[in-house]
């Protein structure tokens, strides 16, 4: 039989500890939200003197906070404050508050935590920079944009967009881990903050090896209308991924010319479903009445949702004569004649 | 050695490895949780959402809420689930047949007329009778469905045959969400690289007690009463410690249905929610990952520990009992419809580890307690017992029982810390002292009372009667 007491003091004991551990948690958890009220106060004071008035007597502030700064919990919450600030103000502030960051000399920790082995410390640290503009540190960020730690890598890609805007793209050439759909979401993002500058390399990052690369170049060229790369995008159309084929599909619609058309119809027979569903919305966009033809040609398709679309966007072409066009679309058997109308109704509205 | 002492000793032996063999995956559930909670808070502290929320690029996301005679809160409910933080959103609320006012309530609040919208089922369901969206351009979002009452499935089923977006999230029409809720659910989907993420559920909290206003949750407070409270502490531990480690390990099964993201052309290709059985949450997701697993694609279901959405938990033994027997039919369906998995190497981690505790933890637990029970009454009878071994052992497993809740409210005082009094953590504690005498034995006795309901091939929902937010502004609900 096994000794059941020593189990019970134990399970009993540690819940005591635990409990214990807790409660004394809480206290601590309770005083320092009394002390974080104080201390955001005195930070609130200092960011909003630096934000509204004209004169930032930098020194005096770094004066009244001398011994405070010392503080490691402090400082974080002086920065975190400030960072969120920066975020938030633009111009003069912005810069007034990067002079306040300065000062504080908070610039000297942000460079012991990127040498850290702890990713979320790292990746804080460089997010720090791209907020802050600490150009200086350009190099080191750099180095991170390959980083085998998603978030630090990411991390770094968007502070040197931060950095240096467009120019910051060039880790493109380089990158071989893949750029997840969020983040490629927040270096678009941070890309809309720069007033557009022409930037290269797009055609060599169209044929990278890294599809996520190859996906993200195609929305800058979609986000920046870059009509001068279309035969480059043209070629992606027959990539072996299906997301990459699916992008540039959506891409060479916001840069079509008066083949691009021709090229969808071509390609819609050797398609995926989900791209074949891409196409025909994006015909809705850039079809003619030329393609209509080729559009009831795919309604004999068996697919309800596709059969739909391709309805929806026969009527998108020519609205005008869709009453005429839906006499050869079977508009008394079932499905088409739902369809029909539910179509006539979203055209009427 | 008689035969009665040779069963004695084998039962004795078999229940305590059993139990220690359940203390050791509790054991490590708790351990291998805080990783994964660590990692996910780490990583969530530099998170800005508001970038996304409100860009054109944030993915296109639908919601379904399915309503059976919710007259009373219906405006209420909509108003808040309209309210949420997301541009890509489309709000589909399918009237499940209800007998009430709902839907003319809801075609006179949002100005509704109805469309001549095409229904592809693609899922089949019961019919469709109407598809109704708003004349006002504030509410172009909204789009609601009458339809005939078929069920909490079938609702949801017919939400995703009408819906145009590449993600469902499934929501309980009377939950109160979270505002930045949608974007935390959908962000897993976006950002895996090397696994395509199936499905994304969120923390589940009990709001009774808080105080609700204009349909969002003002102020977090404690439930007042008992039953509300030890499933406070319930859904802590279970969602917490269970569903993190069970993510960490990719091994998770239940995505709650008051709250999922699924991702919308997996689960059509899986043939939707089964409107065969009362457990559709647990027994979709187990097929979607059936169905990725057989084809051999990588895949991942997600798991974040934010509380994302609060619920009214039953606050009576009655509902609280349909709750549980219903929950123990569902397990039972959803284990008998994937029985080929149970142990069978070609589904992984899911055939392997997911299924089996599932099956041994969660399905026979109350079983063999139940029997465990009328076993001791018998050796008491004949005098087999030795009563001071017992109540240490009764001891050990309530011992061991305070110190995974004791841990769980840790966990939920150094991460979220909702509750913040220290009165509220003592009432905590003193709940998890009282669930194993006052609650626990009503759990099993529902879940015994949930097998035999299965055997008797019983398949209703029981109905769940709530009170309601929309009746309580201003006032914390008791």
């Amino acid at each position: 039989m096994i000794q059941l007491k020593p189990l019970i003091y134990l399970f009993f004991g540690t819940s005591l500890v635990l409990l214990i551990y807790m409660l004394v948690i809480l206290y601590i958890k309770n005083i320092n939200r009394e002390k974080y009220k104080r201390w955001s106060k005195i930070c609130n004071n200092i960011i909003n003197n630096t934000v509204y008035s004209d004169d930032i007597n930098v020194k005096n502030h770094q004066k009244s906070i001398e011994s405070l700064l010392l503080i490691k919990t402090f400082r974080k919450l002086i920065t975190k404050k400030i960072l969120s600030a920066t975020i938030s103000f633009s111009g003069n502030s912005n810069n007034s508050l990067r002079k306040l960051y300065l000062h504080l000399h908070l610039d000297k920790y942000v460079i012991e935590n990127l040498n850290v082995k702890n990713w979320h410390i790292k990746a804080k640290a460089i997010q720090e920079i791209g907020i802050m503009k600490l150009e200086s540190m350009y190099d080191k960020v750099y180095k991170n944009t390959n980083h085998k730690n998603e978030l630090v890598r990411a991390e770094a890609q968007i502070a040197i967009i931060k950095l240096v805007g467009f120019k910051g793209l060039k880790f493109l050439d380089s990158v071989t881990q893949p750029i997840s759909e969020w983040y490629q979401m927040i270096l678009l993002r941070e890309l809309s903050h720069f007033d557009y500058d022409s930037f290269n390399g797009v055609d060599v990052w169209l044929k990278s090896k890294n599809t996520s690369v190859v996906i993200f170049a195609l929305k800058l060229v979609d986000e920046y209308h870059l009509f001068e790369l279309y035969k480059e995008v043209e070629l992606c159309i027959y990539h072996s991924d299906e997301n990459v084929r699916q992008q540039t599909i959506k891409t060479i619609t916001k840069i079509f010319n008066n083949s691009t058309s021709n090229l969808f119809t071509k390609i819609f027979e050797s398609e995926v479903f989900s791209n074949k569903i891409v196409i025909a919305k994006s015909l809705q966009e850039i079809g003619t009445d030329d393609d209509i033809p080729f559009l009831i040609n795919q309604l004999q398709t068996e697919n309800i949702q596709l059969k739909t679309v391709l309805t929806r966007t026969i009527a998108k072409i020519n609205p005008n004569n869709f009453e005429t066009i839906c006499k050869e679309l079977n508009p008394d058997i079932y499905p088409m004649n739902l369809i029909i109308l539910q179509i006539k109704e979203e055209i009427r509205i | 050695m008689s035969w009665q002492s040779l069963f004695f000793e084998i039962f004795s032996y078999g229940i305590m490895m059993y139990s220690l063999i359940l203390i050791i995956s509790y054991i490590f559930i708790g351990v291998y949780s805080i990783g994964e909670t660590k990692h996910y808070l780490n990583k969530n502290s530099f998170t800005d959402y508001n970038a996304i929320s409100s860009s054109s690029k944030a993915p296109r996301v639908s919601i379904i809420a399915p309503a059976y005679n919710e007259g009373a809160t219906i405006i209420e409910n909509v108003r808040s689930l309209l309210s949420l933080h997301y541009n890509n959103l489309e709000l589909i609320i399918v009237n499940d047949g209800s007998k009430d006012d709902s839907l003319e309530k809801l075609i006179d609040k949002y100005d509704l007329y109805k469309t001549s919208y095409f229904v592809n089922s693609q899922i089949k369901t019961k019919p469709v009778k109407g598809v109704y969206k708003s004349r006002k351009l504030i509410y172009r979002k909204l789009i609601v469905v009458d339809k005939e009452n078929g069920g909490k499935a079938d609702a949801l089923n017919t939400g995703i045959n009408i819906s145009s977006y590449e993600y469902a999230v499934c929501v309980d029409v009377d939950c109160i969400l979270e505002q930045d809720s949608l974007l935390k659910l959908v962000k897993p989907f976006l950002e895996n690289t090397t696994k395509k993420v199936i499905a994304t559920g969120g923390v589940i909290r009990i709001a009774n007690s808080c105080v609700i206003e204009n349909g969002r949750l003002i102020q977090v407070n404690l439930p007042k009463k008992f039953l509300p409270r030890v499933q406070t502490l319930e859904y802590i531990r279970a969602f917490l410690l269970g569903r993190m480690a069970w993510s960490r390990l990719n091994g998770l099964l239940l995505i709650s249905g008051a709250f999922g993201a699924f991702d919308k052309e997996i689960a059509i290709k899986c043939g939707g929610y089964d409107t065969e059985t009362v457990g559709e949450d647990i027994e979709l997701v187990v097929r979607m990952r059936r169905y990725m697993e057989e084809l051999e694609l990588p895949y991942k279901v997600s798991f974040i520990p934010d509380p994302l959405c609060w619920t009214e938990a039953p606050d009576n033994f009655k509902i609280l009992g349909r709750q549980r027997n219903r929950w123990t039919r569902g397990t039972i369906e959803t284990l008998k419809i994937h029985k080929k998995m149970f142990f069978n190497p070609d589904y992984g981690i899911l055939g392997l580890l997911s299924y089996p505790y599932w099956f041994f933890f969660e399905f026979l637990a109350p079983i063999i307690e139940f029997f465990g029970l009328i076993s001791l009454a018998f050796f008491a009878y004949f005098g087999m017992i030795n009563w001071t071994y017992f109540i240490n052992l009764l001891l050990m497993v309530f011992s061991f029982g305070i110190l995974y809740s004791v841990f769980a409210i840790l966990m939920e005082v150094l991460t979220y810390n909702q509750y913040k009094k220290k009165s509220e953590i003592l009432k905590l504690v003193l709940t998890a002292m009282l669930e194993p005498i006052f609650f626990h034995p009503f759990v099993v006795y529902s879940a015994i009372r949930g097998n035999i309901d299965y055997l008797r091939k019983k398949k209703s929902w029981g109905e769940m009667t709530r009170t309601g937010f929309g009746t309580t502004n201003k006032t914390p609900k008791s």
